[in-house]
């Protein structure tokens, strides 16, 4: 076991500025197993981003129109005070942020966003030099779980109930757990609480199985 | 490769990079975590909650605040999610940290999660049907 590790308080600044940056940035909160499930149901999200791209154009065509009608009926004195103001103008037509515009991210944003982190992952152990290719979780693993064939069932199975758990609550430790949490969310709050004390629970047994 | 593909590359490098370094991807640390046997990634988490908070509130507002709807898949999809943290150390992100970092046997945790997301959708249309909230993304 490497002792290099962060403080537990610039652990948690680090995370603080990820959470919150990707607010900033994105205007949409963190969160891993909606991004997976996009992901993994690839055709249908990017039919709904299209579905939503074609609203918003069909809001703005739509405006166009009602404009026109309002001059062919009245004449062309009020399209100075209809019309838009230049910066109103520059700002609708600047890319808006992801929630204003009503508009998902693309599939390939939550997959770059999954992709970047197994860089990070590449980056964190290139740092703590320990970089290498293992066929193990780990001593502490080998020692409580097992080692070979019956291990790796075990992940597959353990992986399966990761997947159809966070997205049966709607959330994992990324929504519920640090955003949900953050926000006050009842329902993440109530999620953090059942998923921390199983894990509590489970791991307790494994350590007095062996 | 838009603005946005490199927007969410660095963020994803950056949170990649921290549960690395802070050791959520050592099975071992997670296990001593959910022991009590080292409270460090306990008070990580506890201090980004915090942080975050406060945050939101500064930068967001009341709007992040806006309670969503308890619903029924809340209780038993955590218990099953706990469970298989526990087990496989994949929450499901640090999965694809302990990629990063070589530890080849996540390549099986994260199979289970592809087949559990798809399954879940599956049984969720055919049996469920209640409102999924989710958060937000």
């Amino acid at each position: 076991m490497i002792e290099a590790y962060l403080t537990w308080w610039s652990g948690g600044l680090c995370l603080t500025a990820v959470s919150l940056g990707f607010w900033v940035l994105e205007r949409r909160t963190l969160g891993i197993s909606g991004a997976v499930e996009r992901v993994v149901f690839w055709r249908a999200d990017r039919a709904a981003r299209d579905a939503e791209v074609a609203m918003a154009q069909g809001a703005l065509e739509f405006q166009a129109a009602m404009l026109a009608a309002t001059m062919a009926e009245f004449g062309g004195d009020c399209s100075e005070e209809a019309s838009v103001p230049e910066d109103r103008r520059a700002q609708e037509r600047a890319p808006l942020p992801p929630l204003a515009s009503g508009i998902r991210p693309p599939t390939s944003a939550h997959l770059a966003f999954m992709a970047f982190m197994a860089v990070g992952g590449f980056l964190g152990a290139l740092l703590k030099g320990d970089l290498a290719l293992r066929t193990t979780l780990g001593t502490s693993f080998d020692n409580l779980v097992g080692v070979g064939a019956p291990a790796w069932a075990v992940l597959f199975l353990g992986g399966t109930m990761v997947g159809f758990g966070t997205r049966m609550a709607g959330g994992c430790t990324s929504g519920h757990g640090l955003v949900g949490c953050a926000r006050l969310q009842p329902g993440s709050l109530l999620a953090t609480v059942v998923f921390f004390g199983t894990g509590i629970g489970v791991s307790l047994l494994l350590g007095s199985l062996r | 490769m838009t603005l946005q593909h490199t927007r969410v590359a660095l963020l994803g490098t950056g949170m990649g990079l921290t549960l690395s370094l802070v050791g959520f991807s050592d099975w071992g640390e997670v296990h001593h975590m959910f022991t009590f046997a080292d409270l460090r990634l306990t008070l990580v988490f506890a201090l980004t909650v915090v942080l975050s908070g406060l945050g939101f509130r500064l930068i967001c507002g009341p709007g992040c605040f806006a309670r969503q709807p308890l619903h029924k898949g809340i209780v038993p999809g955590s218990i099953l999610f706990g469970a298989g943290w526990a087990l496989t150390g994949a929450c499901p992100s640090i999965g694809l940290v302990q990629l990063g970092e070589g530890r080849l046997p996540a390549l099986i945790s994260l199979a289970g999660v592809l087949v559990g997301t798809f399954a879940y959708r599956k049984v969720h249309a055919r049996f469920f049907g209640w409102e999924r909230g989710g958060c937000g993304i």
